[in-house]
């Protein structure tokens, strides 16, 4: 990017971030294909996904040129971003089968679930990510309470039970949290649903096992964090001034104690994708990690694994892994100036 | 030689202030008892358990707590505690294994970073960056859904990202290191790379080594658990604990309820996890002195 002059400061830094999301775009996309790829055998894979789980020669063969997978590799990757070249039916190429490219929206057909992958998709991306932003608020809530009543009343009983529950809440396994939300609140007590989604009061119970999940160690991190910033000269000058407690805790050390909980909760975003995942299985979510795992999951109702699913669930994943990322890269370079002016980018 | 090393590391560090501090800590000796009871279960969980992991009881199933089953018996009539017994050992396993392999790729390339510098530092720091951005158990997804379940396959799938840690931490350690006098000293008399790494660099980051293990036990613990219980690790009817849970979940509720075959691997879990996080702190509080209070 030499031979272009960008501009310096924030605009530039997000600039240069946001041209480096091609190239970014670019390795995710073929890490995707090359799943399928992997396997050995696309055809085979096809078949298996129409539960065909021993498929004689001829169908290989016939599902192989009608999907194209007879072309050099480098041509089936093209075709699978772009839809080119388009079918050709001279060479036993199936038109209403081949794919028209990830870019105009085309992730393939699922037999599994008897419809096209990215309609799929379209319907169950907006539930994980209200299953995934009602947990961050939650653990977002959960950990800065926890945290900052823990630092405040160091050394006392708030301080100890906090900590104890924050380290409790990072040694449960959170599938188990959950089957035990649903256990006391849906079984025993009948207070919440705990199964499926059909309005805000089934997200209660999975948004807040999910949130409790990252605010433990949110809290941990926001206790040290504080308790540093408090040892720090300006909170003495601050109270030196004559302000009252409440204006130096809550202007002049949590502003400045919140600065690497946020960074760390974007670096931990990752976690939450994964905790999503699993999340959504145990509360039967209709979402894109059940959808992900019952597509990856092979011989259930006798199928095969359906790889147009795993594809658009890990694509989708690791395109929230990479937005996040970029996230995080701007908000700290909006926080630390010195990255901002650095060479990093 | 660098078994030497190591044992004469240790045995500096019996007298160390931060071993004193460390054997003063209440968390260390709960966590560290813990550990030892589980790991001491493993080894002799046949001697421990009363049935057999896999034995099925077709007329006791789906049993309350008795004084022959201790914590009852699941949906085959097989003992529950004998099955949590057994599962120490895939528990154990499973992290040794995975800091073992996280480990062995981590800190060769961190050390490689910190050391060389340059442009081999910028390549894979910039491999450990975008390892650490992406989601570990989407990758070890897609990787079982490629390989199959099982054991080892799970520790590969989880080793994919999970090895980006070490690095980092292997790279500062040695970058902290490089720029110690005795270090240009021993360049000055023109020792090798090798020497200064396994003489100097390596002993000089053994402490903070152990405390990144003992922290990425109970999240490798938890997270291999996660798999087996999508039924993307180990598969039933194997005794591992998040397996059991995967078998438990559809007795939760209606029509046939036995909570408690849900509730009592999850304690399991809970507890070898607790301890390694005990251990952990009281670890990372004792050689780091400005975390203590």
């Amino acid at each position: 990017m030499r031979f272009i002059r960008l501009p310096g400061g924030m605009y530039g830094f997000i600039i240069k971030r946001l041209l480096l999301l091609i190239p970014i775009f670019f390795v995710v996309s073929i890490l995707v294909f090359m799943l399928l790829q992997l396997t050995g055998d696309p055809a085979r894979q096809v078949l298996m996904a129409q539960g065909i789980l021993e498929p004689s020669p001829e169908q290989l063969e016939a599902v192989r040129y009608q999907y194209g997978y007879h072309r050099p590799v480098y041509i089936q990757y093209i075709r699978w971003l772009t839809g080119y070249p388009s079918a050709d039916p001279n060479q036993g190429e199936d038109p209403r089968v081949m794919t028209r490219g990830l870019l105009r929206g085309d992730l393939g057909y699922s037999h599994k679930f008897q419809r096209p992958v990215q309609a799929l998709m379209l319907e169950k991306i907006p539930n994980t990510l209200v299953l995934m932003g009602a947990a961050f608020m939650v653990s977002l809530a959960m950990g800065l309470f926890l945290g900052v009543i823990a630092a405040l009343r160091r050394k006392t009983w708030a301080d100890y039970t906090g900590m104890g529950v924050a380290l409790f809440g990072v040694s449960i396994p959170n599938f188990w949290q959950g089957m035990m939300a649903i256990l006391i609140f849906a079984v025993l007590l009948g207070w919440l649903p705990g199964e499926g989604y059909y309005g805000l009061k089934w997200l209660i119970l999975p948004a807040l096992t999910l949130g409790t999940a990252q605010a433990g160690s949110l809290a941990r991190m926001t206790r040290s964090s504080m308790l540093d910033v408090l040892r720090q000269d300006y909170i003495r000058t601050a109270r030196a001034k004559g302000l009252r407690e409440r204006a130096v805790i809550y202007t002049h050390a949590l502003k400045n104690a919140i600065i690497p909980v946020v960074t760390l909760l974007f670096l931990r975003l990752p976690y939450l994708f994964g905790g999503t995942v699993v999340i959504e299985v145990v509360f039967k979510w209709p979402g894109m990690g059940t959808l992900l795992v019952k597509g990856g999951m092979g011989a259930a109702g006798g199928m095969g694994k359906d790889w147009f699913i795993i594809q658009g669930g890990v694509l989708m994943f690791l395109v929230l892994a990479v937005l996040a990322n970029l996230l995080c890269d701007i908000a700290y370079a909006y926080l630390n100036p010195k990255i901002r002016y650095g060479e990093g980018g | 030689m660098l078994g030497n090393k190591i044992s004469g590391y240790l045995r500096g560090l019996r007298r160390s202030p931060a071993s004193r501090y460390f054997k003063r800590d209440i968390r260390a000796k709960v966590g560290f008892a813990i550990v030892l009871a589980v790991v001491f279960t493993a080894i002799f969980a046949s001697f421990v358990a009363p049935h057999g992991p896999l034995e099925p009881h077709y007329e006791d199933r789906l049993q309350g707590p008795s004084w022959k089953y201790l914590m009852g018996t699941d949906w085959m009539g097989r003992c529950l505690f004998s099955r949590i017994i057994y599962g120490t050992r895939y528990a154990l396993a499973v992290g040794f294994l995975l800091i073992a392999v996280q480990a062995s790729i981590g800190v060769p390339l961190g050390l490689l970073a910190g050391y060389k510098g340059g442009r081999v530092d910028n390549l894979i720091m910039r491999l450990v960056d975008a390892t650490l951005a992406m989601p570990g158990l989407i990758i070890a997804l897609a990787f079982v859904a490629l390989f199959g379940p099982g054991l080892y396959k799970v520790i590969i799938a989880l080793a994919i990202t999970g090895w980006a840690g070490y690095a980092r931490l292997m790279r500062g350690q040695t970058l902290a290191v490089k720029g110690e006098t005795y270090i240009e000293a021993a360049k000055a008399i023109g020792e090798k790379d090798r020497t200064i790494i396994s003489r100097y660099v390596l002993p000089n980051s053994i402490s903070p080594l152990i405390v990144l293990m003992t922290m990425t036990f109970p999240a490798a613990i938890l997270l291999a658990s996660a798999m087996s219980f999508l039924g993307l690790g180990v598969m039933p009817p194997e005794p591992e604990w998040g397996a059991m849970l995967n078998e438990s979940s559809r007795y939760l509720g209606d029509p046939m309820p036995a909570p408690l075959w849900s509730i009592f691997p999850g304690i399991a879990i809970i507890v070898l996890v607790l301890g390694f996080n005990f251990l952990g702190d009281a670890l990372r509080d004792a050689f780091d002195p400005r975390l203590r209070e």
